[in-house]
C-alpha cells in the first residue's frame, strides 16, 4: 500500500495537480506516525501508511488552504474513511471547496491506540517490547470497532489494502456504536452527574480537544471571548463543565466521530461519549448523520445555551 | 467616605499581587472615549511614600472585573495623587469608564523602568506624541516643566485623528504659554474644523516641518505603532541617531512583574525591563516589536 | 550525608507516619493515568512508575489558585488573602528531572519580586526523590545536566535496589529527618548495587539533546515555519512541562484567580487593538523553543528544559522538541 501511495502522490506532485500533500510519516520513536507535509516529489518516500495513522489530517486543510488558491494547485490529503467525513463537513460548512482538495482515500482496517499505549507509559514498558500482533482486537480504537466506512465514501484516489484482494469486507459493524452511550443512559441522573463530575474535574483547559478537532474552526472560540466572558478561563469544575458541554453542543450534528478530541486529551476525558450522545439524539430526531453528504446541511445550524439536555444534567 | 476593611489577619508579609486601594477623586472627559482618572490612595502613608518615574505604569484593578496596565500620566513632581488616562477598549476599560467619583479601585505598582530622566538633564527634549500616546509623555512634560531649569528647550509635536480626539486640551494651552516650550498641534487631514489654528497632516510630516535639530537633543515618542514607524523614518532623515530616540513599547501584560511570561521580546520582558527603550536597544531585538 | 538501607515494610511505616503528621502526596493510578495525589493508603503509593503525567509543579504553582478575595460591604472595599496552610508537606516519589525543574521555578518566582504564594509552598515542602531505574525512550535528562539518579533539588533520594530493599540517601536535613530511626547502615555491596543501577539507567537513555550554543542567528530561518506546521497550538506541551510557568490572572466573582496559560495560544499575546506579535503559529512555537533554549539561558544561565520527555510523549501530533533543536544545530554545522 505504501509504495502505491508514494507513487500516486509522486505523480500528483510531478503533474502539478497538487501543491502539497498532507500525509503520515514515521515518528522519531520508530513506531508511531506523525503528520507530514510533502511538497516535493523527492520527499514522497517519507510517506507511510500503517495501523498507527490515527491523526485526522483534514484538520490542516483550512490552514493550508491559501496554498490551494489560484491559479489551481490543490491540496492533497491522505484520508481514512472517518477522516473523509470531516472533509465533507468542511465542504458543507464552506470552509473548503470540493475542487480545492484531492482526497487520497485509504482503505483502512482500523487503527491502533498507539501513543495511547498508556500501559507502557504507566508500567514503563518499552515501545520495542510491544508485540504488535498480540491482542490486535484489544488495541483497536473504540471507534474502529464500530466503523462503517473502511472504504471512504468520497475520494479522488483510492489506495486499497493489498491484503484484501477482491471485494472489500462487508461494511456492517458488528459492534453497537452507541454501546457506551447506552450504558450511561441506563444510569440515574445523579449517577451520570457524578460520573461526569469526576471526568471534567481533571480537565486542564489545554484546549487540545478543540485544537485537534477538524470542525472546531471558529475564528474566535467562545472560550476566548472576554466581552462577555461566557466561560471562566481557569480550570475549575464549573468552568470545565461549561467548556466541555458548550463544545459538545456546538458540535451536535456536526461531529463526525473521528475521536480525535478524546485521543488528544492528555487527561483522557471520554469526550467521544458526549459527542456521540448528541450525535445519537440528532440521528433519532432528524435521521441525520454528520459527514455523509456534502450537499446536506446539519440540522442544527446553531445551538442555544438554554437548550434542555438531560444527558449531562 | 469609604473605609477600608481590615485585611485578613493572616495575610502574608508581602503579596506582590495584592493591590492597594485607591479612591477616584476626579474624572475628566478628555475625548469621546478617553477619560482621565485622578486617584488617591486610601492609605495616607502610601500617599506620601508612593514614588515613581515618568514612563512607569501601574496595574489598575476593578474588583470582580479585571486588571489592566496603564501608564502613569501624572508627574511625580505633583504629590499626593496619581492620574491615568484611559481609552475605552474592552472589558476592563469599559468598566473603568463606568466608574464614578468616590469609587474604590485597586492599584499595583509602579512597574517598569521609566524614562531616563537623569540623562535628560541639560538636553533639548523633543516630544512626539499621537493620540493616547501623549499620556506617558504628559508625565514627563510636567516633570520637565516643574523642573524647568534642569532641561534645555522643549519641542512638543502632538497629533490626533481629529480635534475632538486631542487629549489634555486645557494643559496644551498651559504648555504653549510656558517659556522655552514650543508646542505644535496637528490633526489628520479631514479631522480639522474651520477655526482650527494648528497644523493639518500626519505627525511624521509635521515633525519634518518643525525640523528640530539633533544637536544635544533627545526625542521621546509615543503613539500608535504606525506613527512610530514613520516618525523613525523622519528622524533618521534628520540625522538623529538611534541612541537619541526613546520610546515605549506596548505588549499584552498581565503581571507587570516579569513572571507571567507574555510580554517578552526575546529575552527582554517589556513590563520589567521596559516599557521604555531607546531605539538603539530596539534595533537589537530579533522579534518584531 | 547519611546513607541507609530500608525495607519495603519500613517505607510503608514511614508513609503511615507521614500521613498523620503532614500532608502527604505521592503518585497513584487514576484509571490509565499516573498522577500525584494525597495519600489515603500507603498501599496505593505507586513505586514503579516512569513519571507522572503532570509534573509536581502543580503543587507549587497550581493550575488554578485563589490569590485573594475582595469584598464590598456598605460602600467599603476589603481585601483579604488567606494564609496558606502551614502544615509540612511531603511530596513522595519525585523524579530527579522534576526536582531540578523546581530550581528553575525558584529563579522565576524569587528575585526582585518575591512570589509569596510559591515561596511559602516551597518552604513547607520536603521532596522525597525516587531514582529512575527504567527511564523511558523519550527521556533525555542526561543531556541537560541531570540524570536518572541526580540529587539536585531533592531533600532525600530513594533507590529501589530490588529484593524489597531501598537505599536512602539523605541530601538535606529536612530530608534526612523523615527517615530518622529506621533502617540500617548501608554496606559496600549495596553501594555497588546502587552504582550499577545508576550506570545501567544512564545507558538506557539514548535520546540526546544537543542544542546549538547560540540559537539567535537561526531566528529568521524558514526552518521554524516548517517544523511548526503540524503543531496544533494546544496547551499540552506547556501545561505538562515542568519548567513552563506562564500564567494569567482574572477575577471570578470575589476571587482573584491565577491560572496556567500558554504561549501556544494565540490570545496569549493578542492586544485589545487586535494587534498580535505572535499571530502566526511559527512564532508561537519558536517562542517555546527559544524561551527554553535561549532566553532563559540568557537570563538565568541555564536551559529551561530538564529532559523529562513529557512534551514528546503527550503532544497530540508528536512534535519532538529534541529532534527540532538537534536538527537546527546540525543544519548549522553544515554551513
Ligand atoms: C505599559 C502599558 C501602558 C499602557 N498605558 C495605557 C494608557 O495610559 N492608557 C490606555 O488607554 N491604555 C494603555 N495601555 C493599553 C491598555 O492596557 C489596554 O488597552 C487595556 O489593557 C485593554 O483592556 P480591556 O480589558 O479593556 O480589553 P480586553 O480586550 O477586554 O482585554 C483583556 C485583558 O488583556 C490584557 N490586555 C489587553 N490588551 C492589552 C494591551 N494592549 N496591553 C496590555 N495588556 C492588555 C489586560 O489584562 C486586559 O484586561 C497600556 C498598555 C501597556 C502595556
Ligand atoms: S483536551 Fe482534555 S484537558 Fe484539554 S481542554 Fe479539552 S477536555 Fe480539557
Ligand atoms: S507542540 Fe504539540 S503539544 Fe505543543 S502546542 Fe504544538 S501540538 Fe500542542
Ligand atoms: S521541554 Fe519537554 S522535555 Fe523539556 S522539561 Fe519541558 S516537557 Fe520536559
Ligand atoms: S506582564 Fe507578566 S511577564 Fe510581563
Amino acid at each position: 500500500m505504501i509504495k502505491r501511495l508514494q507513487e500516486k502522490v509522486g505523480k500528483l506532485l510531478r503533474e502539478k495537480k497538487v501543491a502539497l500533500v498532507i500525509g503520515y510519516e514515521m515518528a522519531g520513536d520508530g513506531i508511531s506516525t506523525t503528520p507530514c507535509f510533502i511538497e516535493r516529489e523527492d520527499e514522497v518516500e517519507r510517506l507511510v501508511w500503517n495501523e498507527h495513522c490515527v491523526y485526522n489530517l483534514s484538520r490542516y486543510l483550512i490552514e493550508t488552504r491559501e496554498l490551494a488558491s489560484s491559479p489551481s494547485p490543490k491540496i492533497g490529503v491522505v484520508a481514512k474513511g472517518c477522516d473523509v467525513k470531516s472533509i465533507i463537513g468542511l465542504i458543507q460548512e464552506n470552509q473548503i471547496k470540493r475542487d480545492e482538495v484531492v482526497i487520497i482515500g485509504m482503505e483502512c482496517e482500523g487503527q491502533f491506540d498507539v501513543e495511547g499505549e498508556r500501559q507502557f507509559k504507566v508500567e514503563g514498558l518499552k515501545l520495542k517490547d510491544k508485540d504488535k500482533d498480540k491482542d490486535k482486537e484489544g488495541k483497536l480504537l473504540e471507534k474502529c470497532k464500530a466503523c462503517e466506512v473502511h472504504i471512504p465514501k468520497v475520494y479522488d484516489l483510492l489506495i486499497k489494502d493489498d491484503r484484501n484482494s477482491g471485494a472489500p469486507e462487508p461494511q456492517s459493524p458488528e459492534v453497537n456504536a452507541y454501546a457506551q452511550v447506552e450504558e450511561l443512559e441506563g444510569k440515574s441522573q445523579e449517577e451520570r452527574w457524578q460520573y461526569w463530575k469526576k471526568e471534567f474535574a481533571r480537565c486542564i483547559k489545554c484546549y487540545a480537544c478543540r485544537q485537534v478537532c477538524p470542525l472546531c474552526f471558529c475564528p474566535q472560540c467562545i472560550a476566548d471571548q472576554t466581552l462577555p466572558q461566557w466561560i471562566s478561563p481557569s480550570p475549575s469544575l464549573k468552568g470545565n463543565t461549561t467548556w466541555n458541554i458548550v463544545r459538545a453542543f456546538h458540535l451536535a450534528g456536526r461531529c463526525i466521530d473521528c475521536g480525535e478530541c478524546e485521543r488528544a486529551c492528555p487527561m483522557k476525558i471520554p469526550l467521544r461519549k458526549i459527542n456521540k450522545k448528541l450525535g445519537k439524539e440528532i440521528k433519532e430526531m432528524f435521521d441525520y448523520e454528520a459527514g455523509l453528504d456534502s450537499e446536506a446541511k446539519p440540522p442544527l445550524a446553531d445551538f442555544k445555551l438554554e437548550d434542555p439536555e438531560e444527558f449531562i444534567r | 467616605m469609604t473605609e477600608v476593611l481590615k485585611p485578613g489577619s493572616s495575610e502574608p508579609p508581602e503579596n506582590i499581587y495584592l493591590p492597594h486601594l485607591a479612591a477616584i477623586k476626579e474624572i475628566r472627559e478628555e475625548t469621546q472615549d478617553i477619560k482621565t482618572f485622578k486617584l488617591v490612595f486610601q492609605d495616607e502613608e502610601l500617599r506620601k511614600s508612593f514614588t515613581y518615574k515618568p514612563g512607569q505604569f501601574i496595574e489598575f484593578s476593578i474588583f470582580g472585573v479585571g486588571e489592566s496596565p496603564f501608564c502613569l500620566a501624572s508627574s511625580p513632581t505633583r504629590e499626593g495623587y496619581i492620574e491615568c488616562s484611559i481609552k475605552k477598549m474592552g472589558k476592563v476599560t469599559q468598566a473603568i469608564h463606568d466608574l464614578e467619583e468616590g469609587d474604590i479601585v485597586g492599584i499595583r505598582g509602579p512597574y517598569g523602568n521609566g524614562f531616563p530622566v537623569e540623562e535628560m538633564k541639560g538636553k533639548n527634549l523633543i516630544f512626539v506624541g499621537g493620540g493616547i500616546g501623549l499620556a506617558p509623555l504628559r508625565s514627563l512634560i510636567w516633570n520637565v516643566i516643574d523642573r524647568r531649569d534642569d532641561f534645555k528647550d522643549v519641542i512638543i509635536v502632538y497629533g490626533s485623528r481629529s480635534i475632538a480626539d486631542l487629549v489634555y486640551k486645557d494643559e496644551l494651552k498651559q504648555w504653549q504659554n510656558t517659556p522655552g516650550v514650543k508646542l505644535t498641534l496637528t490633526v489628520d487631514p479631514g479631522g480639522e474644523a474651520e477655526d482650527w489654528k494648528g497644523e493639518i497632516g500626519f505627525v511624521p510630516t509635521i515633525l519634518e516641518k518643525v525640523n528640530p535639530s539633533p544637536g544635544n537633543s533627545l526625542v521621546i515618542t509615543c503613539g500608535p505603532p504606525i506613527m512610530i514607524k514613520f516618525v523613525l523614518v523622519t528622524l533618521n532623515k534628520m540625522n538623529f541617531s538611534s541612541q537619541q530616540i526613546i520610546t515605549t513599547l506596548e505588549r499584552k501584560m498581565t503581571c507587570g512583574l516579569g513572571k507571567c511570561g507574555r510580554c517578552n521580546i526575546g529575552s527582554v520582558y517589556v513590563c520589567k525591563d521596559g516599557p521604555v527603550f531607546t531605539y538603539a536597544q530596539i534595533e537589537q531585538f530579533q522579534e518584531e516589536i | 550525608m547519611t546513607e541507609k538501607i530500608v525495607s519495603k515494610e519500613d517505607l510503608k511505616k514511614i508513609l503511615e507516619g507521614l500521613m498523620k503528621t503532614s500532608e502527604l502526596l505521592a503518585p497513584g493510578k487514576e484509571g490509565d493515568l499516573v498522577l500525584f495525589k494525597p495519600v489515603k493508603n500507603p498501599e496505593e503509593v505507586f513505586f514503579a512508575y516512569p513519571n507522572s503525567l503532570k509534573p509536581v509543579k502543580e503543587f507549587f504553582f497550581p493550575p488554578r489558585e485563589e490569590l485573594f478575595k475582595h469584598e464590598i460591604r456598605e460602600g467599603k472595599v476589603g481585601l483579604s488573602s488567606e494564609h496558606q496552610e502551614n502544615r509540612k508537606r511531603v511530596i513522595w516519589g519525585v523524579r530527579p528531572c522534576d526536582a531540578k525543574s523546581l530550581l528553575m521555578f525558584d529563579k522565576m518566582f524569587d528575585g526582585e519580586y518575591k512570589d509569596s504564594y510559591y515561596l511559602e509552598k516551597r518552604a513547607k515542602s520536603v521532596l522525597v526523590g525516587l531514582a529512575c531505574n527504567e527511564p523511558l525512550d523519550s527521556c533525555f535528562c542526561l543531556s541537560l545536566n541531570a540524570g536518572p539518579h541526580a540529587k539536585e533539588g531533592l531533600d532525600v533520594l530513594i533507590t529501589d535496589l530490588g529484593d524489597d530493599s531501598y537505599l536512602v540517601e539523605g541530601i538535606t536535613a529536612k530530608g534526612e529527618e523523615l527517615f530518622q530511626g529506621c533502617g540500617k547502615e548501608s554496606g559496600e555491596g549495596e553501594r555497588t548495587r546502587k552504582k550499577e543501577l545508576e550506570e545501567a539507567a544512564k545507558k538506557k537513555i539514548r535520546k540526546t539533546c544537543q542544542p546549538p550554543p547560540d540559537l539567535e542567528s537561526f531566528f529568521e530561518d524558514p526552518y521554524w515555519e516548517k517544523v511548526s506546521r503540524k503543531c496544533i497550538s494546544c496547551g499540552v506541551c506547556t501545561y505538562l512541562c515542568p519548567t513552563c510557568f506562564c500564567f494569567d490572572l482574572s477575577y471570578e466573582g470575589r476571587d482573584c484567580i491565577r491560572f496556567w496559560d500558554s504561549c501556544s495560544f494565540s490570545p496569549f499575546t493578542k492586544m485589545t487593538s487586535g494587534e498580535n506579535p505572535r499571530r502566526e503559529k511559527k512564532t508561537r512555537y519558536r517562542q517555546r523553543v527559544y524561551h527554553k533554549f535561549s532566553y532563559f539561558k540568557k537570563n538565568f544561565g541555564e536551559i529551561a528544559c530538564v529532559g523529562c520527555g513529557r512534551c514528546l510523549r503527550e503532544c497530540p501530533v508528536k512534535v519532538d522538541i529534541v529532534e527540532i533543536v538537534n536538527q537546527c544545530s546540525k543544519d548549522k554545522t553544515k554551513d
